[in-house]
């Protein structure tokens, strides 16, 4: 997804003199070609203040840099952007475990539930490089402040081509009283968990906020549901508020994850590995075969 | 020039609403009073990083009409367009709604390089050179050469130590001045050439001798009736 956001970036900035790309010294040869692009260096709040202050003279900031280093190091200065109402796209690499061999000052599996609490932040959660894409340019059109989480974890399909910010896609509609919902890229994970299993509705959520409550109403009213976060839980309440049955919740669990390794081994340490999700149907379904 | 006139607007304004930064406003007026009469041209901006020092600016916007009367002396009520700090969303003149510290360099920067030739200043307080944003900001800001004139609001009593060194390692021009000389204040905000420190030594509580006294006592207190009786006639000539 990284290096769909190098190519997006770039075209943006091509064809919006508005677009201008911000970055924390990461990722530079990446956006070598991008037209309007200052790296920041290792700044990143007087980054963010600085977006702030390029959306206020009428730009279309996008600031890029590694999660933790913008959902928590310069989470104040989001928060005021946001206070001002300016306009700012944060997009960020790493998701929660990404990097998997850096340490925990690395991981993020915080930064959802961190900016569901600055009001007015969407929060974007694409599953795969073409919906990242769509998204980042929804984004741009928007007039609005986002936050976009790319990960290396991707699902199968690319839904790019259908994929609008703020509604859900129904990944299949199946013929038992029970539903997954999988948060942003859970989807790899909860895809591999189904394969064998059309009976069972998944619903793919890839914006975690403005939330499509009307498609997760229709699809799971009365439902039990398993709900997929790929990070810190944060949608539990919103999804009991759309009249669903029993929620089991699966997501990483709030601890510091002090092993290393892959960003597949990370996702297994995590407890969002598609074996966990399949002995979690249990709890919502408990007569499939195992 | 005395500016009285607009001390007095403060004292009331800060009695009547029980709350306010009166010392704050008070070390700051000058430099905002001539921000807006001799230092800014016509596209330039004026961002106040030190947001609690709002009675000043209030002040000042309500003296040229930016904000009527009735606005600056409902201060601090429920729903004032003048709040304890300055609110963008509510004002159009104000840039961005501040308060915390070390913020407003950072947004002034990327307003500057969005607007592509006007000259953005930036009014920051001693203390907010201890913030890291602020820091980083000015770091930005030289190795950009933006059109960006910080003034630093050097308080006597706390001022930033080795502030002239600072401005300079960071690429600035930096100059000195007393902050409630309106000569001065002008002369040293003339330059344009770059990105410009101006280290305007002041006086918290300048003009209110209880204030100048003990401004960290004063700092947020607001004077009761007969305080506030007593400060307006000290500024009545």
């Amino acid at each position: 997804m990284r290096a769909q956001f190098a190519k997006t970036i770039t075209d943006l900035c091509e064809h919006n003199d508005r677009v201008i790309l911000l970055y924390g010294d990461v990722g530079g040869w990446a956006f070598r070609n991008v037209p309007r692009a200052i790296n920041c260096g290792i700044s990143e709040q007087a980054m963010v203040s600085m977006a702030g202050g390029l959306a206020k003279a009428g730009m279309i900031p996008v600031v890029y840099t590694i999660a933790p280093f913008l959902a928590e190091r310069a989470f104040e200065q989001i928060k005021v952007n946001a206070y001002n109402n300016l306009p700012v796209i944060y997009v960020t690499v790493g998701a929660s475990y990404d990097y998997g061999t850096m340490g925990a000052t690395h991981h993020c599996p915080a930064d959802i539930a961190t900016l569901y609490n600055v009001p007015g932040l969407g929060l974007l959660c694409p599953g795969a490089p073409m919906e990242a894409d769509a998204m980042l340019r929804q984004a741009v059109d928007s007039g609005a402040a986002w936050y976009m989480r790319l990960s290396i974890e991707r699902g199968g399909r690319d839904y790019g081509d259908v994929l609008q910010i703020g509604r859900a896609i129904v990944y299949q509609s199946g013929s038992i009283a029970a539903a997954i919902i999988a948060v942003g890229n859970s989807i790899a994970q909860v895809t591999q968990a189904v394969r064998d299993m059309p009976e069972m509705t998944v619903i793919y959520l890839p914006t975690v906020r403005p939330l499509d409550t009307e498609t997760i109403r229709s699809q799971c009213a009365g439902k039990p549901v398993l709900l997929i976060e790929p990070f810190y839980t944060t949608l539990y309440a919103d999804i009991a508020a759309c009249g669903v049955g029993n929620i089991i919740g699966l997501s990483p669990r709030r601890e510091f994850i002090r092993h290393y390794g892959t960003q597949r081994q990370m996702t297994k340490a995590s407890g969002i590995y598609y074996a966990d999700i399949r002995s979690a149907l249990w709890a919502i379904y408990p007569v499939m075969t195992a | 020039m005395n500016l009285n006139h607009l001390k007095r607007e403060i004292v009331n304004a800060t009695q009547a609403a029980h709350t306010g930064h009166v010392p704050s406003a008070l070390s700051v007026l000058d430099i905002i009073y001539v921000m807006y009469h001799n230092a800014m041209q016509s596209d330039d901006r004026f961002v106040l990083s030190k947001g609690h020092a709002a009675l000043a600016l209030y002040a000042v916007l309500a003296d040229i009409g930016v904000i009527s009367h009735e606005a600056f002396m409902a201060f601090g009520t429920r729903d004032s367009i003048c709040g304890g700090h300055p609110d963008s969303v509510t004002i159009p003149s104000v840039e961005f709604s501040t308060g915390s510290l070390g913020h407003g360099l950072g947004m002034a920067a990327g307003l500057a390089i969005g607007l592509h030739g006007p000259r953005v200043f930036c009014l920051i307080g001693d203390g907010e050179m201890q913030e890291g944003a602020t820091l980083e900001a000015l770091r930005l800001v030289g190795s950009m050469a933006l059109p960006v004139t910080v003034i630093l609001d050097n308080n006597a009593t706390h001022p930033c130590r080795g502030a002239v060194d600072i401005f300079q390692a960071y690429g600035f021009t930096t100059v000195e001045c007393n902050g409630h000389n309106h000569d001065a204040l002008t002369q040293c905000l003339e330059y344009r050439s770059g990105p410009l420190a101006v280290i305007a030594n002041t006086i918290k509580g300048n003009g209110i001798a209880r204030m100048m006294a003990e401004p960290a006592a004063w700092h947020s207190r607001a004077p009761t009736a007969p305080e506030a009786a007593e400060m307006i006639a000290e500024l009545t000539p």
